[in-house]
C-alpha cells in the first residue's frame, strides 16, 4: 500500500533529498533570502519558514546546482536552528549580574552559530578538499585568534571546529549545572571574537574568497531577551559584504528590535520584513499556484499524474448550481448596468455568484458539499500546513478502503473531512482555548468563543443580504484611538487566537491616505461548520472596536452597520502584498 | 538523635490532609516543612488544609515551618538551602509527593542529594480522578534549572514522555521541542479507567500531527517498586545518539522514577509544564500508600 503522500513531517526531520523533492520554490521568498540584506521572515507555525530556510541552505543549493551544472559559492546559506534545548536553558536567571547574563546567553548562541557554519561547510566535498590544502595555516590562525588548542587529528578541519565547539558547549553546561556553581562560565565566546574572524578566515579559501554568508537563524522567538538583543546588535552591524542575517520568527509575540546597547534596529534601514503568510483569493493568485504545485509534486511521487483539480474534484451538483448562479448573477448584472458595461457586469458576477448560491440554499438544507481543490486551498487560509492537513485525512480515509492505489478523492469524502475538521476546531474553541494555549485564561477562552461566534453570525447575515460586499470575511478594526482600553482588550484576545491559529493577520492598505493597516483573517476552516462560504472575496469589513468588545465580553451581536462613520462601509479594495 | 522531618505541599485535595494524618500516624515526625506556592490555585481550600495541619502540629508538639515557593528560582534555591542547612545529615527526611508539583519534587531532591543521607518518598493514590478536565491554562514547557541536561550540538532530539490522561500536555511538549523522535511511556493497568483515558494511539496521533513520525512505545509501571526507574533507565540508555528531554505527566511516582534514572544520566534534560488552573474536583478521597527509599 502506498504511503500517504500528504503525510506531514516537520521540516527539520526531512532528508535533504525530501526537501528538494517536496519544496516548491517561491521566488518571492528566495530572492529575499538569497539577498545580502538582513531579513526577518515572519509567519505562524506551518507557514513554511523552516522549509524556506532549509531549501536555501547551502547543502541543498549545492545539490541542486550540481544537478543543474551550475554550482556557485557566491552565497552560502547556514541554517541555525534555535528550537534546541540549548536555547531553553534558564540557568542564566541565577546570575545576579545582568552583564554576565548577557555574556552566557550570547555564548550559547555563538556556539550554535559556529557549529552550524562548520557543519554546513563540512558537508561540501569541494570546500573540504580545498580547505585541506591550507588547513595547517588555518589551524595556526584560528588557534591564535581563539587562543585554543584544536584537535588536528580530526578527519577534516571543520570536524575539529565542531569538536571544539561541542567541547565548549559541554564544559559550559557541566559547569553551569553543577550544584555549587554560580552559573557563569569564564571562557564564554562572543560573536565578534569568534564568528567574525572565522568567517573572515573562510574567505582565505579560494572557493569562498567572494562568498557572502547567509546566517539563517530559525525560530528566533525561542531565544531569550539577551540573545535577541545580541542578534539585533549584529543586525545593526554596518558591513554587509561578509554576512547577513535571515531571521525566521512567529508573528505574534515577535522578538523586539532593541539592541544590547539599548538602541534599536530600524525597518527599511537595518532590515526588511517578509511575511510568509500568503493571501489567496482565486486560482490566479500566487498561493493557489503554489498549492497546486505542492500537491501535484506529492502526487507525482506516488505515481499519480492527475492535476490537483482532478484529484480533488468538486461535487458535480455544486458545480452545476454555481454555474446556474453565475448565469443568474450575470443576468442581474446586465439588468443593472447594461450589457455594454462588461467590467461592471463581470465584477457583479464575481461578487454575487457564490453569494446567490449560498443564499438560495434552504435554511434546513444540509451543509454545502464543500469540495474541490479550490475549496481546499480556501480553507488553508494561505498556510501550507493547513493545506496538507485535510488532504492527509482525505487520503487516509480512502487508503483504508481502496485495494489499489488511490486515483482521486471523491467529493463526498472531501466534504465529510472538511466538515469534520471544521467541527473539531469549534469543539476545541467550545471546550476552551485555555486548555490548549499558553497564557490564555478561562475568561479569555470564553470571550474568544463569543467573538468568533458573533463574527460567524455577522458573516452569515452579510452573505444573505443584498449589500455591496456580501462575501467579505476579512476585517480590520476601527476606533483604535477613540477606545484604547477596549482596543487593547480585543487585541489581547486576537493574539491568543493567532497563537492558536484561529486567526491570521495580513497588512493591507487603509482607507485613510493610503496608510497600512492590519487585516484580520479568521481561519477559513471555521466557516464550513456554519455552512458559510470559505472562499471570501477581495474585500474586508471595518468593524468598530466597541462592537467587537461587546461581542466578546457581553456576547452581543455585531451590528450590520458596524463601521466607522468617518469611513465608507464595505470598502472594496485589497492588497495582500502582491 | 535522628529526627524525622517531612516535606509536604498542602493542597485542596482530600488526600493532602488525609495523607498527612496518616503520615504522622506512621512516622514519629519532629518537624513539618510545608512548601506553599506564593500565589496558589484554589488558595482558600489550601489555607484551610494548612490550618488543620498546623493545628495537628501544635497538638502533637511538631515544629511547623513554611517555605513560600515563588516564581524566582534564585530565591527558592536560597530558601531551600537555608532550610536544609538547619537539618542534620542523619535526619531522616520524608517527602510526601502526593500533591507536590514535579518541579518542586525534583528541586527538593537536588538539594537533598547534597544535604541528607536518608530520604524516603511517600505517595497516596486518590480514590478517583475527575472524569473530564484536570488542568487548564498551561504555561510553556520549561527545562528545570540545573537539570537542563548536557546538550550536544548536532545530535537529534528525542522527547521521552511518561504520558498521563491529558493528551494536550503531550502536544505541548512535542510542539515546543519538535523532536526527531518521541518515546511514549504508557502506564500499565486498569486503575482510574487508565486504558480509556491514557490511550497510546491518541498520544501517537498528537505526535504525528506535529510532524514526528519516529514514535515508539514502552510500557511503564509507575506504581511498581522502583516507581518506573528501571524502565526509564533502559529507555534513556537506548538513546545515546540523541539529546534527550524527559517529562513526567503520568502518575506522580513516575517523577521519582525519572529523577532516580536522572542520577545515572545527567546529560538528560528534565522538563515540566506548569499550569495556572487545576480542577477543584481534580480527585477524590485517598487510596493506598506507596513508598520508596530514595536514598
Amino acid at each position: 500500500m502506498t504511503k500517504n503522500p500528504f503525510e506531514y513531517e516537520a521540516a527539520n526531520n526531512l532528508r535533504p533529498e525530501d526537501i528538494i523533492d517536496y519544496y516548491i520554490e517561491d521566488f518571492n521568498f528566495s530572492r529575499f533570502i538569497q539577498s545580502t540584506k538582513n531579513i526577518f521572515l515572519i509567519g505562524e507555525r506551518g507557514s513554511g519558514k523552516t522549509m524556506a530556510l532549509l531549501y536555501n541552505s547551502f547543502p541543498i543549493k549545492y545539490a541542486i546546482g550540481k544537478k543543474e551544472g551550475r554550482v556557485t559559492f557566491e552565497k552560502i546559506g547556514i541554517h541555525i536552528p534555535c528550537n534546541t534545548p540549548l536555547f531553553m536553558k534558564k540557568e542564566y536567571l541565577l546570575i545576579p549580574d545582568d552583564y554576565k547574563k548577557a555574556i552566557i546567553c550570547e555564548h550559547y548562541l555563538v556556539l550554535s552559530i559556529l557549529y552550524s557554519i562548520a557543519n554546513t561547510l563540512n558537508e561540501i566535498e569541494e570546500i573540504v578538499n580545498e580547505t585541506n590544502d591550507v588547513k595547517e595555516k588555518l589551524y595556526d590562525e584560528i588557534e591564535y585568534i581563539w587562543d585554543v588548542q584544536l584537535d588536528r587529528t580530526s578527519p577534516t578541519f571543520y570536524n575539529s571546529i565542531m569538536k571544539f565547539v561541542n567541547r565548549e558547549a559541554i564544559s559550559t553546561q557541566r559547569k553551569i549545572n553543577a550544584f555549587d556553581s554560580d552559573s557563569f562560565y569564564e571562557n564564554a565566546l562572543s560573536f565578534s571574537s569568534s564568528v567574525l574572524p572565522f568567517l573572515q578566515m573562510m574567505r582565505e579559501i579560494n572557493l569562498m574568497s567572494e562568498t557572502h554568508f547567509l546566517l539563517m537563524v530559525d525560530d528566533a522567538h525561542d531565544m531569550n531577551e539577551y540573545q535577541i538583543k545580541a542578534l539585533n546588535s549584529w543586525i545593526a552591524y554596518r558591513g554587509h559584504s561578509l554576512f547577513s542575517f535571515k531571521v525566521a520568527t512567529v508573528k505574534v509575540d515577535r522578538p523586539t528590535h532593541i539592541t544590547s546597547t539599548g538602541g534599536s534596529i530600524l525597518e527599511g534601514h537595518d532590515f526588511i520584513t517578509v511575511d510568509m503568510e500568503q493571501a489567496y483569493q482565486n486560482e490566479e493568485t500566487d498561493f493557489y499556484k503554489l498549492s497546486k504545485r505542492i500537491v501535484e509534486k506529492r502526487l507525482q511521487r506516488i505515481g499519480v499524474s492527475s492535476t490537483a483539480e482532478e484529484f480533488f474534484p468538486m461535487n458535480s451538483s455544486m458545480k452545476k448550481d454555481l454555474e446556474e448562479c453565475r448565469e443568474e448573477a450575470r443576468r442581474i448584472g446586465i439588468e443593472k448596468y447594461g450589457e455594454e458595461k462588461k467590467h461592471s457586469v463581470s465584477d457583479y458576477v464575481y461578487k454575487y455568484q457564490r453569494a446567490i448560491y449560498f443564499r438560495n440554499r434552504k435554511d434546513k438544507a444540509n451543509k454545502p458539499p464543500y469540495s474541490g481543490f479550490e475549496t481546499i486551498v480556501d480553507i488553508s487560509t494561505g498556510v501550507v500546513r493547513n493545506l496538507l492537513d485535510p488532504c492527509y485525512w482525505m487520503y487516509d480515509s480512502v487508503m483504508n478502503t481502496e485495494k489499489s492505489n488511490v486515483r482521486f478523492i471523491t467529493p463526498q469524502i472531501q466534504t465529510n473531512i472538511i466538515i469534520e475538521r471544521s467541527q473539531r476546531m469549534w469543539d476545541t474553541l467550545q471546550s476552551g482555548l485555555d486548555k490548549v494555549v499558553n497564557n490564555c485564561s478561562a475568561e479569555d477562552a470564553k470571550q474568544i468563543l463569543n467573538l468568533f461566534k458573533k463574527l460567524m453570525e455577522l458573516f452569515a447575515k452579510r452573505l444573505k443580504l443584498d449589500i455591496s460586499e456580501p462575501r467579505a470575511i476579512v476585517f480590520s478594526i476601527s476606533q483604535v484611538d477613540s477606545f484604547p482600553e477596549k482596543y487593547a482588550s480585543i487585541i489581547h484576545l486576537l493574539k491568543i487566537a493567532q497563537r492558536a491559529q484561529y486567526l491570521y493577520t495580513r497588512m493591507g492598505v487603509a482607507k485613510d491616505k493610503g496608510k497600512q493597516e492590519i487585516y484580520y483573517v479568521p481561519n477559513r476552516l471555521l466557516f464550513p461548520n456554519f455552512g458559510l462560504d470559505p472562499h471570501g472575496q477581495y474585500a474586508r469589513v471595518s468593524l468598530k472596536t466597541t462592537d467587537l468588545y461587546n461581542a466578546a465580553f457581553y456576547n452581543s451581536p455585531i451590528p450590520m452597520d458596524s463601521f466607522d462613520d468617518k469611513n465608507e462601509p464595505q470598502q472594496l479594495f485589497i492588497d495582500y502584498g502582491e | 538523635m535522628e529526627n524525622n522531618i517531612i516535606f509536604i505541599c498542602p493542597s485542596w485535595e482530600d488526600r493532602s490532609l488525609l495523607g498527612f494524618e496518616q503520615d504522622y500516624n506512621d512516622v514519629k515526625i519532629s518537624k513539618v516543612i510545608a512548601i506553599r506556592k506564593g500565589h496558589p490555585i484554589n488558595e482558600l481550600e489550601i489555607s484551610d488544609c494548612i490550618d488543620k495541619i498546623t493545628n495537628i502540629c501544635t497538638q502533637q508538639a511538631i515544629t511547623y515551618e513554611e517555605i513560600i515557593w515563588k516564581d524566582n528560582p534564585s530565591k527558592n534555591s536560597e530558601q531551600l538551602s537555608s532550610c536544609l542547612n538547619k537539618l542534620n545529615t542523619n535526619d531522616i527526611v520524608h517527602i510526601d509527593i502526593t500533591t507536590m508539583p514535579r518541579d518542586i519534587i525534583w528541586t527538593l531532591l537536588f538539594f537533598l542529594n547534597q544535604h541528607s543521607n536518608h530520604v524516603l518518598i511517600r505517595y497516596y493514590k486518590p480514590e478517583s480522578y475527575h472524569d473530564t478536565w484536570l488542568s487548564k491554562e498551561p504555561l510553556s514547557p520549561r527545562l528545570l534549572l540545573k537539570h537542563s541536561g548536557i546538550i550536544e550540538l548536532g545530535k537529534p532530539q528525542c522527547v521521552v514522555i511518561i504520558t498521563g490522561f491529558d493528551v494536550e500536555r503531550t502536544r505541548q511538549i512535542v510542539s515546543k521541542f519538535e523532536p526527531q523522535k518521541v518515546v511514549l511511556c504508557i502506564q500499565k493497568g486498569e486503575q482510574f479507567n487508565n486504558t480509556n483515558r491514557n490511550i497510546s494511539s491518541c498520544h501517537e496521533l498528537i505526535c504525528k500531527n506535529v510532524g514526528v513520525s519516529d514514535i515508539s512505545f514502552v510500557e511503564i509501571d509507575s506504581y511498581g517498586a522502583d516507581f518506573g526507574e528501571k524502565t526509564i533507565d533502559d529507555v534513556v540508555s537506548s538513546l545515546s545518539n540523541f539529546n534527550i528531554i524527559i517529562s513526567s505527566f503520568g502518575p506522580k511516582p513516575s517523577a521519582i522514577g525519572v529523577y532516580m534514572a536522572y542520577q545515572k544520566h545527567q546529560e538528560v534534560a528534565l522538563c515540566y509544564v506548569p499550569c495556572k488552573e487545576y480542577n477543584k474536583d481534580y480527585c477524590k478521597g485517598i487510596g493506598p500508600l506507596y513508598t520508596i527509599d530514595y536514598k
